[in-house]
């Protein structure tokens, strides 16, 4: 079997950069990964997990939302919830699952599929945007060597201002979407993962977790029967 | 040392260990005098915020970045009496 494939798989008016893994019919994952910095901590992780679920005849999709990874766009959450919706209808000729990892659960309440797994989903996208503000502000402390409290930025936005937190140019909308956004009741039956593995969407230099994506894997599988 | 502290002091060295990837012998060594900031290498400030994220979501508690400076991570003891502290308030 092919490790992955890669395609632009068109999403409503969105042509995006995935990954596929496993076989090409019978049932599938969409994972939606963490929002900014958080996804890129665990890209790794779901890529062992997609490769554990394909060796158990799991297929999975992982596609990049606008603006992010290597799809063209602005990092916009209306896009993002659009662009979701699309994927999982162009999706559920097969019988779907919907992967939320952290802030990808604010995306989608799982309509159109068959379940929604969520693994450490955020409460809401504030508690997202203060994560942001708050490493930004040990970031600058750092280099400017004097206190910078992350209340410079809300300040900021208020301005009008894009403010840059964790190398992502946050436009005042983006802030205001993200503060508006809360985690939605699934419209389809919901597992939230109990799975015990390290938070590394929370580790700078993200360490290998494959004992937590199999366990994952193994959790998911058993819920898909 | 109460049997609520001995439980604090552990659940913090599992996120040192998981968070911060601090080895876990060198975790399971952390008395209260074990000094962290400047003695731990993979305590920057870079990981100081996920750190504390995952702290607030751990142990059920909210940090006021006021309450955030040097002194909290100069010591492991400081660091889980902080937690303490913020759990009885």
């Amino acid at each position: 079997m092919q490790p992955f494939r890669f395609t632009l798989l068109s999403a409503g008016p969105y042509d995006l950069p995935t990954i596929l893994r496993g076989p090409e019919t019978g049932p599938c994952v969409l994972f939606l990964p963490p929002l900014f910095e958080e996804m890129n901590r665990t890209r790794r992780l779901l890529a062992d997990l997609g490769r554990t679920l394909a060796a158990k005849g799991i297929g999975s999709v992982l596609a990049d939302l606008p603006g992010t990874g290597d799809a063209t766009g602005v990092p916009d959450i209306a896009t993002w919830r659009q662009a979701t919706a699309h994927l999982i209808e162009r999706l559920a000729g097969r019988p779907l699952r919907v992967l939320t990892m952290r802030g990808g659960a604010l995306l989608t309440d799982g309509s159109g599929s068959e379940g929604l797994y969520r693994v450490s989903p955020v409460a809401s996208g504030t508690s997202l945007l203060r994560e942001m503000m708050r490493a930004q502000a040990i970031a600058d402390q750092e280099r400017e060597g004097a206190r910078v409290s992350p209340s410079t930025y809300e300040t900021r936005f208020a301005r009008g201002e894009t403010v840059a937190l964790t190398g992502y140019d946050v436009t005042p909308g983006l802030a205001a979407d993200l503060t508006a956004l809360t985690l939605p009741d699934a419209a389809v039956p919901l597992r939230v993962s109990t799975v015990e593995g390290p938070p590394v969407w929370r580790q700078v230099e993200p360490a290998p977790a494959p004992a937590f994506a199999a366990a994952l894997a193994e959790d998911i599988a058993a819920w898909m029967q | 040392m109460t049997a609520d502290t001995a439980s604090r002091a552990d659940q913090m060295r599992r996120i040192l260990v998981e968070v911060l990837g601090v080895p876990e012998a060198t975790a399971a060594g952390l008395d209260a005098a074990s000094p962290l900031f400047g003695a731990l290498p993979e305590i920057d400030s870079m990981a100081v915020a996920g750190l504390l994220t995952e702290m607030e979501d751990r142990f059920g508690i909210v940090i006021d970045d006021d309450e955030v400076d040097a002194d909290l991570f100069a010591t492991f003891g400081n660091l889980v009496d902080f937690i303490a502290r913020k759990a009885a308030a």
